[in-house]
């Protein structure tokens, strides 16, 4: 498959990945995914198409658990790594603006 | 100090000493501790020590000792864990600035079963960020040093395991996504070894690749990684990918007579990508196993020239889901005065991750993007499935195959900084072994005349774990490699 690498396509992984790069970050990007292209590029030589994808690589089907109540994690001790935290909740920016802001 | 320590600072002699009341669980833990601090600086393998937790254990061993109590089976042996595997003591950040000061509210299971055998937890060990790297020098700690030669890395992502394996002794467990464990054993001469997948719990591991990740020991000896295997192997409630297998006794299956088993030489394992150096250490490791009663044959892998690159797809676009909670919102790193939602995520993300792991999210997010899917990530499931077919086809001629850990000795560091990918191509012999799932040993075999190691590796059938330890042990009973000391324990040399 070939690809072309452009500065519009790293910029958008970047936004799909939720990493912010500065410009210099997205230039060597940009030269990176070229490399990675090329690194992996001889995968195209086989023919795959009768061939089943191998998620895991031992095959394992669904594990059942008894339906028992197990203890969990303390409250306090799920929010003690939390950045912003307060009355049993992680607080993040506004998500939902406020009625009649549009 | 005394004078019952073993001089080798071997696992089992340490287990064996404290279980005959010949040495205190407290000794053997002051001993270690004094050789962290007397040779730590030099190498940074360990970049957190937990001396009073670990004293404070130690004490406990030696009491209930005293009182007649069962201590366990590993009462007072010293280990560490690598930074990504979730402790009670200390901070588990994977080497990352990402979560500087994450304190898991939880528990790795291997730990846990650790501590319950009676072993003591003194440290924990330096990492590329979240095991993306081949050398430690991906470390937002720093980067570890070679004990065989500080100028040269120890190897990565488990530098630190195989670095304070040859400087302290002890056992650590590392984790093993594409070759952590081995290629650092490799490099620092000593015996590392990855687990067949699911054979140990990966509960409290801070996952980069989950289909290919696992915990493993890594040691000076095959024989105290089959100890510390006992310990942590087995179907884990919490961990719905460890399988219910049965767990043999490691210890004792080392001691199967190898003479009469095959092993297979991948032709394929052995070309011009090997260095003339590592090759001829390797080939001679064979001609050993033979004297040993082990035939040898070539064999082919003939997908082996697709394992890199279908490693490459599938860890990253597995590490870009997986990386995907470290957000600012639950733990670690929150960019300042965030405008909304996705501008905090985007520079929280941004400006707590480092190059490296930076790189592999933008290329799993990329392969796993709508129109690049099938073209990547598909394309290399379904050669996963074909390198695999390689080892079923040839584990119906051999018992276990044979070839180098990496196709070069430790190099300087710095030295292949420049190109991340001359760091993935040292990669290149140990990842098939995590997309097959099989388990794989790297253990010592020769020295350079510039005096680094070379590691051979021997893979074996899913869930033979004791067959591959059993032939590196044969071989350790045969050789002296993996006993022999790094110059750093001795500032004179």
């Amino acid at each position: 498959m070939s690809i072309e690498i452009t500065p519009q396509l790293v910029a958008n992984i970047s936004r799909l990945s939720r990493l912010e790069l500065s410009e210099e970050e997205l230039g060597e990007m940009h030269g990176h995914f070229d490399k990675v292209l090329k690194f992996v590029e001889s995968l195209d030589q086989l023919d795959t198409a009768s061939v089943d994808p191998s998620v895991f690589a031992l095959e394992v089907s669904n594990v059942m658990g008894q339906d028992e109540k197990r203890p969990s994690l303390p409250v306090t001790d799920s929010l003690a790594n939390g950045p912003e935290t307060g009355d049993g909740f992680f607080f993040v920016p506004r998500i939902i603006a406020e009625a009649g802001d549009g | 100090m005394s004078s019952s320590l073993p001089s080798n600072f071997d696992s089992l002699a340490i287990r064996d000493g404290i279980r005959e009341g010949n040495l205190s669980a407290s000794d053997a833990v002051s001993d270690v501790l004094g050789r962290i601090d007397s040779t730590n600086p030099a190498i940074f393998a360990l970049t957190q020590v937990f001396r009073d937790e670990a004293l404070a254990a130690a004490a406990r061993v030696d009491e209930k000792r005293a009182a007649g109590e069962d201590p366990g089976p590993l009462a007072g042996v010293p280990f560490t864990v690598k930074a990504n595997i979730c402790s009670r003591e200390g901070i588990s950040d994977a080497a990352s600035k990402v979560i500087p000061e994450y304190r898991a509210p939880y528990q790795a299971t291997v730990v846990d079963r650790l501590k319950e055998a009676g072993a003591i937890l003194v440290g924990k060990t330096n990492m590329d960020e979240f095991g993306m790297g081949s050398s430690t020098e991906n470390s937002a700690r720093g980067p570890t040093r070679n004990p065989w030669n500080t100028d040269c890395v120890p190897g990565g992502s488990s530098g630190g395991a195989a670095a304070a394996a040859a400087a302290f002794g002890a056992f650590h467990l590392g984790s093993d996504t594409g070759g952590s464990i081995r290629q650092p054993s490799s490099y620092c001469g000593v015996t590392g070894f990855k687990p067949t997948y699911g054979r140990v719990s990966r509960y409290g591991l801070l996952a980069f690749a989950s289909s290919l990740d696992q915990i493993g020991p890594v040691a000076r000896s095959a024989r105290e990684c089959a100890m510390a295997l006992q310990a942590i192997s087995g179907a884990d409630p919490m961990d719905s990918t460890s399988a219910d297998v049965e767990v043999p006794d490691y210890l004792a299956a080392l001691e199967q007579d190898v003479s009469g088993m095959k092993i297979g030489i991948p032709e394929e394992y052995f070309g011009a990508a090997i260095d003339d150096d590592v090759r001829s250490h390797v080939e001679k490791a064979i001609e050993s196993f033979r004297e040993l009663g082990v035939s040898a044959e070539k064999i082919s892998l003939p997908h082996t020239e697709y394992a890199n690159p279908t490693y490459v797809i599938i860890s990253a676009a597995e590490a870009s889901s997986n990386l995907g909670r470290y957000d600012g919102v639950h733990y670690g790193h929150r960019a300042a005065d965030p405008s909304d939602l996705v501008d905090m995520y985007s520079r929280s993300r941004g400006e707590g991750f480092g190059p490296e792991v930076k790189r592999r999210i933008m290329v799993g997010t990329f392969v796993l993007s709508s129109g690049y899917y099938d073209a990547f990530y598909l394309k290399a499931m379904k050669v996963r499935r074909l390198i695999r077919n390689d080892y079923e086809e040839a584990f119906k001629k051999v018992d276990a195959v044979i070839c180098p850990t990496s196709p070069v000795v430790a190099f300087q560091l710095g030295a292949r900084l420049d190109d991340p990918l001359k760091l993935y191509a040292v990669d290149i012999l140990t990842v098939s072994a995590n997309l097959a799932a099989i388990p794989g040993v790297s253990f010592p075999c020769g020295f350079t005349a510039a005096g680094l190691p070379v590691g051979a590796q021997i893979f074996g059938r899913h869930f033979e774990d004791d067959r591959v330890l059993s032939l590196a042990h044969a071989f350790q009973c045969a050789t002296d490699f993996h006993t022999r000391m790094p110059p750093v324990l001795n500032p004179d040399s």
